[in-house]
């Protein structure tokens, strides 16, 4: 008789493990990417003109689409492929907005976050709608330039490299884009009739 | 380059400072921040080795959250979570942009690294205006979500850990339980995803293409489209 001896195989782990192990390092990069910049993608869709019930579906695609590419993204370089995107998904929000004819200040989406007494909120969101209404109006180069600059504190050098413009380029935009919004909020001090004469 | 100052700083008046506050002070809701995870599949994914190239990447400490213990497998494992029958208006929502191809940003580009410290969320309303900023206050990463849509990310996660180890019948107990616990839950086009993904892995094919081919139905524009169509074989 032949004794079979049944040599013990060490434990392997299903395939689905072996891949989730292997790209651990990945996800642990791409978790911490979101952690770190979530609120700056958040920031910028909104600021860029993501109608505000899209913003939540705006930060998820942003995020899937650095996730699709991570692999060649360099390392230090994340944050401007962020903002690249976010810029892309909110162009493409807003024409989406245009299309359907609505109307953005209308639509509200849970800000969990915020634990303001109502009048506080009903507050910041007219200021909101103020801002979206100005920033609309400064167009789509100066708009850039001026969120970057004036609500992210990026410096020129940093807008010039992000946006792929010349710095002199950025420093006009930019002087434009404050006196145009300085232009308009001196618009909301005006008594509406003077507005609608003029 | 001498740069000028911010306007913020340049004693702006009320409403001026208002409305760059405006700009300022907002970042992503909870809901957003659990579909994110969700969707990319990194609820679990804990973030020890990766806190150095995060800070500097951004000069922010990165809060070690690890709201599930799953190891999670973003490209393969899709994530969704809405019973189709009955989604929640505000998924609905979501959901009804039209389809996008959203171009990457050309990496060959020049991209500099986005300096640190702009991220931070200004002062609140109250506070003076010049003294909004110079420090500007440095607030913890809100790297948290709520505790509810929490709960039900970490549920959900749970589903997504079993069909990471193979264990799609187990991905799918996990998912019935979770529709029971959320029914109108705020991840639940993510866990319909995860639902037709586990589905494919048991070798339920059919009912895998069913549900998937339901789904671009109902959701063409979603960002999970592509994927679920993949399953469906169209």
């Amino acid at each position: 008789m032949i004794a079979v001896v049944t040599v013990p195989q060490p434990w392997a782990p299903p395939l689905e493990a072996k891949i989730a192990l292997r790209n651990e390092p990945r996800q642990q990069r791409l978790r911490a990417l979101v952690d770190t910049n979530i609120d700056f993608v958040a920031r910028v869709l909104q600021n860029l003109g993501t109608p505000t019930a899209d913003v939540d579906d705006a930060v998820q695609r942003t995020f899937m689409v650095l996730a699709d590419r991570l692999d060649d993204v360099r390392p230090g370089a994340e944050r401007s492929f962020l903002y690249q995107t976010a810029a892309n998904v909110a162009a493409h929000a807003r024409r989406s907005l245009a299309r359907r004819r609505e109307v953005s200040s209308e639509q509200t989406t849970e800000r969990s976050d915020l634990v303001d007494t109502p009048d506080v909120l009903a507050d910041r969101q007219r200021a909101r709608g103020l801002l979206d209404r100005i920033l609309e109006a400064l167009g789509e180069e100066l708009r850039e330039v001026f969120v970057l600059y004036e609500l992210e504190e990026l410096t020129m050098v940093e807008i010039a490299a992000a946006l792929g413009i010349p710095s002199g380029t950025v420093a006009s935009r930019l002087r434009r884009a404050r006196e145009r919004f300085r232009a308009e909020v001196a618009r909301l001090h005006e008594p509406k009739g003077e507005e609608e004469s003029a | 380059m001498m740069e000028p100052a911010r306007l913020i700083d340049e004693c702006p008046g009320e409403l001026e400072a208002a409305l760059l506050r405006a700009g300022r002070d907002v970042g992503a809701s909870n809901r957003a921040r659990a579909r994110t995870l969700a969707a990319l599949g990194i609820a679990g994914s804990a973030l020890v080795a990766s806190k150095s190239a995060a800070a500097s990447a951004t000069g922010w400490s990165v809060s070690q959250v690890v709201v599930g213990g799953a190891l999670a497998v973003a490209a393969t494992v899709g994530v969704v979570a809405l019973t189709v029958g009955s989604p929640s208006p505000a998924v609905d929502s979501v959901l009804t942009t039209p389809p996008i191809p959203i171009a990457p940003p050309t990496l060959s580009a020049p991209s500099a690294e986005i300096s640190k410290g702009i991220l931070t969320p200004t002062a609140p309303s109250e506070v003076p205006k010049r003294a909004i900023r110079k420090p500007r206050p440095t607030p913890a990463p809100r790297t948290a979500p709520s505790a509810s849509i929490a709960d039900e990310l970490k549920s959900l996660d749970a589903a997504r850990s079993a069909l990471s180890a193979g264990n799609p019948a187990g991905a799918l107990t996990r998912l019935d339980e979770h529709a029971r616990r959320y029914p109108r839950g705020g991840l639940a086009l993510e866990a319909e995803v995860l639902r037709i993904e586990a589905l494919a892995q048991s070798g339920n094919r059919a009912a895998a293409a069913t549900r998937a081919r339901a789904f671009v139905a109902r959701y063409p524009t979603s960002v999970f489209t592509p994927r679920v169509r993949r399953i469906a074989g169209e």
